[in-house]
């Protein structure tokens, strides 16, 4: 009996403890005062608070150019600096050079950097940083290594302490646009460059988990799978920034990344949210969202490897199938009107380089039949057609898995079938999709999207047969030769005139077909400004050096939204998700008295 | 258990997708230059069978490799996602367990009638939800039309808490993911315990002893309970040895950084020595829990018999 | 006794069967749910594919249970969706129970080297965690209905072959097989025309809980978007559902409920027979 007693007692306190302590923080209320005072340049109209990015995803390590890691991306580029950097626009500005030249032909590169920049632990950034970031590079094939055709390069010599010279050993035309680009923040020499570590991925470096840059915002700390967490760096060189603390909120579902920025718990929405939801997201008060086109699309390449009896492989299918296509249809439903059908064979957001003349088949679902009728693939009865063997008219589409992707296929399936072509979508996982698409090449259409800059060479990456993203698998020697001569000719004008040519050529022979322009989504609150994309020409995409909290700044004109201690630089009142103690202080109430009341009774009828 | 990890061993790393690829990201960074220097960093160009015995050596003097995604030793990215894991899966099924242990016994003493009735059918409902539509349910009533709780992460970021707020933050965060497993988990040990005593309730003894006169609360709560506890623990522990793998939806679901997502992520990103230390890391405790299920089995089986 | 598979056996079970309320209603649902499955190419609805409705539609008269997305009616996709889920739940369960059963009982009854290393493998398969391996599986090969029910098969049939192997044990001891083993019958012979039909009605049981708990599988894989995407499973459904589950919750919550309601009907059938073949837990 004892025993059972003392039994029952402990459970029934267990249960007790674990109801209070899974309810007691609802009662608690956060607070957090941070001020800032900085000595400042950037002009603030208002100094101090955090702006928290709800963000993507954790980054795989803290060193931007070793591996592709886009969720560092945007973390790397508030704690360092390239050389040059992309705007908004996609135009190369300084970031650490100040100015630049570049040899007629285009084999020569000097960069004057700027003097007088910090390390965030003091030292001073000269020509060896670069040196070493690049030569590094080159060693252990960092992620721009092909960009920036690194296997090119003959040298780095530092004329100065803050003049570096790049030398290749053939033209480099498309150069300085990969510069700005993607794996080419400049690391510190003096923290990477030790004998003892074996590559600069060495576990051992501490810096690979503690970085330092030379960028607006310093390190502070990295909790995995919960946030990263940086503070204004007041020695920037661009001057200190306008807020104090500046946290990455790591939700990598779409939804929850909405939900939580909805909720009050983001500043902005790092994360692209169903483009459904976007007018809700718009309309929601204290919600500004800003849509720009990007140089990125979504195409359906066609098989052209070569294969007897390939179907892809004649001309007037693919254009068949292209004229069936109802695009408009797509960019509605898929992309809920965010989108633009895709204009010509390559992307308009890249304006040099762009051929308007050359423009893909738009929808035309009579011509489609007409086209196939003429091929002889008749239509069974029921309503497919036929091979001349009998067989069904059957096409294996392959896509990676995502809303989008999955949308687009099922629109083009509909679209097909329509016309009497039966199309088996097939989903893969992103890695197999890299495997059997790009590699196995097992599809007869495949889907898929990309970033087309920030040069026009990317073309030749994707649809060349050196190109080492080749999707389609297409060989053909006149583009072939456009392409390798565009990226070595230095002078811009008769490059144009070489990318004009071989959208010419794409257009006639249609190994791939443009699907949808994309809409880039800038969504933040109010409350903030000084925001890049607010800022071409001055500040480098992802860059938040010049954030500033516009409410604590009455005078500014702003639009009314809902007041709150309008003097705190963190927003409290926002912080607690649905705002206000009494909504649900009695819920709460309610429901642990119900438990506790459960516990008694059921601990009561027991042992005594 | 060495068949096991062998088995995911081979089938892993003959998936398609190189892991080299997720290292460029946009293949359009891809190059042969890359390409070579990783597959010789990782050994891959070594043969199949080659990789693998290289493999079980070093699992045999307990080195799990690095992963491919973070650079660093596998064995350190998952101890950081386990405690969290563990706190949602050990909290839910030992909520269940007690709860369901009540349920079950009570319903046991009333069988047949209302409140058993009532208990079967509810936790039959519970019983027929995939867990993680529960999860969307519970998430959607609470989280965004009644606001009670926070829709996902693991703690408030504007405003980082520390110390024993920064614990009851996550306790606060934890809510929903543990209610919903808790509900899901419920069933198996309300009916495990409500089957077995109702079971016993029919036995020799019972019989006896309430020929003899003793109070039939205390029969049940003496004696049949004793009888009635070892199959629900033998469930606890065996739900605790799969509770690493178990969860990885309903972390999915509420955004919960722990090792189900780990998991999720390394197949999707083929980080090799990752998913296989996690599946290694799995199957040792499933043994290893079983082992001591049988140890215990053991030892409590006789002082049973002995006392029915 | 209860629970052989004898003619007066089986009559009496389904006495007991239909005296049992929830045997009956849980098979009531379960035939509601087969016949609109049936039904389905049948009655007036849409293509389940169409896109030619307005998208996001909460339920109305034209598309009384909303549509979704891309303009697709849900009412028909949730219909062609209960033939999808309930195929794959079916063949699934229906190749682990064969397997299972068929492994089960060799395990079972040859206790020689055959015997052990099938309980090896039966070990070491339930050793796996049963998600896992169907995630890395489908991750490696791509997804398709017919992949699915292998996955699916695959994952899940050591929990009936112990079952089986379990009974056969017992099975094996009673006189009548050893009389038929003295009398000279082969080994096989005993194992197939004795044994099994006496072992087999609990695995059979288990079988059918199997179906509700492969539709559940089903769902969580599709949830993570290993369905088949030409097909509009119910799994499948939830998940296209997910992007919009605050502005339009009816397109995963429908094909949820439906989903819910035929679990509970199996589980409902299933347990009842159980009961039956446990005859114990029948009484009092």
């Amino acid at each position: 009996m004892g025993v059972y007693m003392v039994k029952t007692f402990t459970l029934r306190i267990a249960v007790l403890v674990t109801v209070m302590l899974i309810t007691l923080p609802l009662f608690v209320v956060p607070y957090e005062v941070s001020a800032q005072t900085s000595t400042g340049s950037i002009t603030c109209p208002y100094k101090g608070g955090t702006l928290i990015i709800i963000h993507m995803g954790d980054p795989k390590s803290f060193n931007p150019d070793a591996k592709a890691d886009d969720p560092l991306y945007a973390i790397a580029s508030n704690i360092f600096n390239k050389l040059v950097t992309l705007d908004v626009d996609y135009n190369v500005i300084p970031d650490l050079a100040e100015s630049w030249e570049v040899s007629p032909d285009a084999k020569a590169f000097t960069f004057h950097l700027r003097k007088n920049v910090k390390w965030h632990d003091g030292t001073p950034f000269t020509c060896k940083d670069v040196k070493y970031t690049f030569e590094a590079m080159q060693k252990y094939k960092g992620v721009a290594y092909s960009n920036l055709k690194l296997d090119m390069l003959e040298g780095i010599t530092c004329r100065d302490d803050y003049t570096a010279e790049f030398r290749f050993s053939d033209s480099n035309a498309p150069f300085l646009g990969f510069l700005a680009w993607y794996g080419t923040f400049v690391l510190p020499e003096h923290l990477y460059n030790k004998t003892e570590y074996t590559d600069w991925m060495d576990p051992n470096i501490p810096a690979l988990s503690k970085p330092v840059g030379t960028g607006p915002f310093k390190f502070v700390e990295y909790v995995k799978g919960s946030h990263v967490t940086l503070e204004a760096n007041k020695d920037y060189f661009a001057g200190a920034p306008c807020i104090g603390k500046l946290v990455f909120k790591i939700i990598p579902d779409a939804v929850a990344a909405m939900q939580s920025f909805l909720a009050g718990e983001g500043d902005v929405l790092g994360v692209t949210p169903p483009l459904s939801e976007i007018p809700r997201i718009n309309s929601t008060e204290g919600v500004l969202v800003l849509a720009r086109p990007m140089p990125s699309r979504y195409f359906m390449a066609y098989n052209m490897a070569q294969e007897k009896g390939r179907i892809t492989l004649n001309k007037d299918v693919r254009f068949a199938i292209a004229y069936a296509i109802n695009r408009t249809e797509i960019v509605e439903k898929a992309f809920s009107g965010y989108g633009f059908v895709a204009k010509g064979m390559y992307v308009p957001a890249i304006a040099w380089a762009y051929n308007p003349n050359t423009q893909p088949p738009s929808y035309n679902p009579a011509k489609a039949e007409e086209i196939l009728d003429r091929l002889g693939y008749t239509k069974g009865p029921d309503g497919m057609r036929r091979l001349p063997d009998g067989r069904v008219l059957e096409l294996k589409l392959v896509i990676w898995q995502g809303a989008q992707t999955e949308a687009m296929a099922q629109i083009i399936k509909e679209n097909l079938r329509k016309i009497g072509i039966e199309v088996k979508i097939e989903v893969l996982e992103l890695g197999a999709f890299q495997e059997k698409a790009y590699k196995d090449k097992d599809f007869d259409m495949s889907i898929t999207n990309g970033f087309w800059g920030p040069d026009p060479h990317n073309m030749h990456m994707r649809f060349s047969s050196k190109g080492s993203h080749n999707l389609p698998g297409y060989v053909n020697p006149v583009t072939d030769d456009l392409l390798e001569r565009a990226a070595k000719e230095p002078d811009l004008e008769k490059r144009k005139q070489l990318y004009w040519q071989a959208q010419e050529e794409f257009a006639k022979e249609l190994p791939y077909f443009p699907l949808v322009d994309v809409v880039g989504f800038y969504i933040s609150r109010t409350d903030w400004k000084g925001f890049y994309w607010e800022l071409p020409g001055k500040v480098g995409i992802n860059v938040y050096a010049q954030v500033w909290w516009a409410k604590g700044v009455t005078t500014t004109s702003l639009q009314p939204t809902q007041t709150t201690q309008t003097t705190q630089p963190t927003q409290t009142a926002t912080t607690t998700p649905g705002g206000g103690l009494e909504q649900w202080l009695l819920p709460v109430v309610v429901v642990i008295v119900v438990l506790v009341l459960v516990a008694l009774v059921l601990t009561r009828r027991r042992g005594t | 258990m060495i068949i096991a990890v062998s088995i995911i061993f081979f089938l892993v790393n003959l998936a398609p997708g190189n892991p080299i690829y997720f290292i460029a990201g946009d293949p359009v960074f891809l190059s042969p230059a890359v390409v070579e220097y990783y597959t010789k960093l990782w050994g891959l160009d070594k043969p199949l069978y080659e990789r693998y015995f290289i493999y079980i050596s070093n699992l045999f003097r307990g080195e799990l490799g690095n992963s491919y995604r973070f650079g660093g030793p596998v064995a350190q990215v998952i101890m950081e996602r386990i405690p969290l894991t563990l706190s949602l899966t050990i909290t839910s099924n030992i909520l269940a367990f007690i709860i369901g242990t009540f349920m079950g016994l009570r319903a046991a003493r009333s069988f047949g009638k209302g409140l058993d009735s009532a208990l079967t059918v509810t936790t039959f409902f519970f019983n027929s939800i995939p867990g993680f539509f529960l999860g969307i349910l519970l998430m959607l009533t609470f989280g965004v039309h009644l606001r009670l709780f926070p829709v996902a992460g693991l703690m408030d970021l504007r405003n980082p808490k520390t110390g024993i707020m920064l614990y009851l933050d996550i306790a606060y965060h934890a809510f929903l993911p543990v209610l919903t497993l808790t509900l899901i988990l419920l069933p198996a040990y309300f009916k495990t315990v409500r089957d077995s005593a109702v079971q016993q309730l029919g036995e020799d003894y019972v019989l006896t002893l309430r020929a003899v006169g003793m109070d039939e609360r205390r029969i049940f709560n003496k004696h049949v309970f004793r009888n009635v506890i070892l199959p629900p623990i033998t469930l606890l522990a065996i739900r605790l040895g799969f509770s690493l793998a178990g969860a990885a939806l309903i972390e999915n679901v509420f955004g919960w950084p722990g090792m189900g997502r780990l998991l999720l992520d390394s197949i999707r990103e083929r980080d090799y020595p990752v998913l296989m230390g996690i599946y290694f890391t799995i199957v040792v405790t499933i043994v290893v829990i079983s082992i001591i299920l049988d140890l215990i089995y053991g030892i409590l089986d006789p002082r049973i018999k002995s006392r029915g | 006794m209860v629970g052989e598979l004898s003619t007066s056996g089986v009559l009496r079970s389904i006495r007991l069967i239909i005296r049992d309320k929830s045997v009956v209603i849980g098979t009531i649902m379960l035939l509601s749910i087969g016949l609109l499955a049936v039904l389905a190419p049948y009655i007036n609805i849409p293509y389940f594919n169409s896109m030619i409705f307005p998208r996001f539609s909460p339920p109305s008269p034209r598309n009384p249970l909303g549509t979704d997305h891309l303009g697709r009616d849900i009412l028909a996709r949730v219909l062609w969706g209960a033939r999808i889920s309930l195929a794959i739940g079916i063949c699934a369960a229906g190749l682990a129970s064969v397997i299972g059963i068929v492994l089960g009982s060799i395990s079972g009854y040859f206790r020689s080297k055959v015997g052990t290393v099938i309980d090896g493998l039966i070990n070491v398969f339930q050793v796996i965690p049963a998600f896992f391996l169907a995630l890395v599986l489908l991750v490696i090969f791509g997804s398709s209905v017919y992949l699915l029910m292998l996955v699916i098969a695959i994952t899940t049939w050591p929990m009936i072959a112990r079952i089986m192997r379990a009974q056969v044990l017992s099975v094996k001891e009673r006189l009548f097989v050893e009389s038929a083993k003295a009398i000279g019958c082969g080994d096989l012979h005993i194992l197939f025309k004795h044994v099994i039909p006496h072992a087999i009605p609990p695995a059979l049981a288990y079988t059918i809980l199997e179906i509700g708990a492969a539709i559940m599988m089903e769902a969580g894989l599709s949830y993570l978007g290993l369905g088949d995407p030409n097909y509009p499973s119910w799994g499948r459904m939830i998940y296209e559902g997910q992007p919009y589950i605050v502005s339009a919750p009816w397109i995963s919550l429908i094909p949820g409920a439906f989903l819910v309601y035929t679990v509970i009907g199996v589980n409902l059938v299933g347990n009842g027979l159980l009961r039956i073949v446990n005859p114990k837990l029948a009484q009092r």
